[in-house]
């Protein structure tokens, strides 16, 4: 059977920085995916697993004046649990665990359209990027994140990263020179060196290939410009390839 | 074009890239209003199927460039296609 597009997953590096400071990139994490889809309209936040399930869910994201607010939700099994807060945003969703067989699928509002599933074994979702600000000079930020070829036994052959959509045309993304690399910067207006490209151009994987298990690191460039307006937008990017 | 040491040339070429094609801007508009409604797979879908394949060496315009880590507008001498890329430096 091919490699399935699912099983193509992007996952965190060890080192998410939420400021200019803390370290960025390093090994991946295979708990965290940074993959959600952002609000489209002020509201509430509901959680429900797929089955018995005590955890917590933390809601972190802000809040109508734009203030950093959290929200803790404890699961009731596969009852959905509301949230009291109203969100602009959210930044990240946090499971207190990770659990070994249940999904928690999380919405905006009652039974709203899904903003991210936590699935087995891992823990939580984020954006990137959070709490990154525009300053009286334009600013770089990097930060990393992997392309895994999850399938057990597969190949993928003529294996390419892109930058697919980026409607504020504020990133740009490399790829690690090796793969299943650990690399990281001192904190990530620290660049990682190496060339950014934009939407247009496609990366090939090293080697050319990314076999069964492997991953490869793909850093990303967010430029903000001079005192650059505020930005609430979703940028996404593709692993390809060739599969028998 | 200005001249580039061998190793700053082999380095860039390491790492294969290719140009993905212009992408009108009516595509453009309409994975962009995917993206922003959550369906990040038929973004991406309709992004690579509104391409036009281009497919030049995009390292040849890195090594013709500056090397200095700095950010520059390029201009596909294939397909047309305008954007920009952060420059690689070399100690």
């Amino acid at each position: 059977m091919s490699i399935t597009a699912a099983e193509l997953i992007a996952h965190g590096s060890a080192g998410r920085p939420e400021d200019d400071s803390a370290t960025s990139g390093g090994a991946i994490d295979l708990t965290h995916r940074p993959e959600m889809t952002q609000l489209t309209s002020n509201s509430v936040i509901a959680a429900v697993s797929d089955g018995a399930d005590v955890r917590t869910v933390t809601v972190t994201g802000r809040n109508a004046t734009g203030a950093i607010d959290t929200e803790i939700l404890t699961l009731t099994g596969a009852v959905e649990v509301v949230g009291a807060k109203t969100f602009e945003r959210i930044l990240k969703l946090e499971a207190s665990a990770p659990d070994a067989s249940r999904t928690v699928t999380v919405t905006q509002g009652s039974a709203g359209p899904t903003r991210a599933t936590i699935t087995p074994n891992e823990q939580d979702r984020s954006g990137m990027f959070l709490k990154s600000a525009s300053e009286a000079s334009p600013v770089d930020r990097y930060e990393k994140f992997f392309w895994k070829n999850t399938n057990a036994t597969l190949t993928l052959n003529s294996a390419e990263v892109e930058l697919t959509a980026d409607p504020a045309t504020k990133i740009k993304i490399s790829l690690a020179a090796t793969k299943d690399d650990t690399g990281s910067t001192t904190n990530r207006k620290t660049s990682p060196g190496g060339v950014f490209v934009d939407d247009g151009v496609a990366i090939a994987v090293p080697s050319g290939v990314l076999a069964a298990g492997e991953a490869i690191g793909t850093w990303m460039e967010q430029a903000l410009a001079a005192d650059d307006a505020a930005q609430k937008t979703t940028f996404t990017t593709q692993l390809s390839g060739t599969t028998v | 074009m200005a001249k580039i040491k061998k190793e700053h040339d082999e380095a860039i070429r390491a790492t294969g890239r290719r140009c993905r094609g212009t992408l009108s801007k009516e595509v453009r508009e309409k994975v962009n209003k995917l993206l922003g409604e959550g369906n990040l797979a038929e973004a991406r879908q309709t992004d690579r199927a509104g391409r036009s394949g281009c497919g030049a060496d995009f390292n040849d315009i890195i090594a013709a460039g500056s090397l200095d880590g700095k950010t520059h507008e390029y201009e596909c001498p294939k397909c047309g296609l305008k954007g920009e890329y952060t420059a690689p430096k070399f100690d």
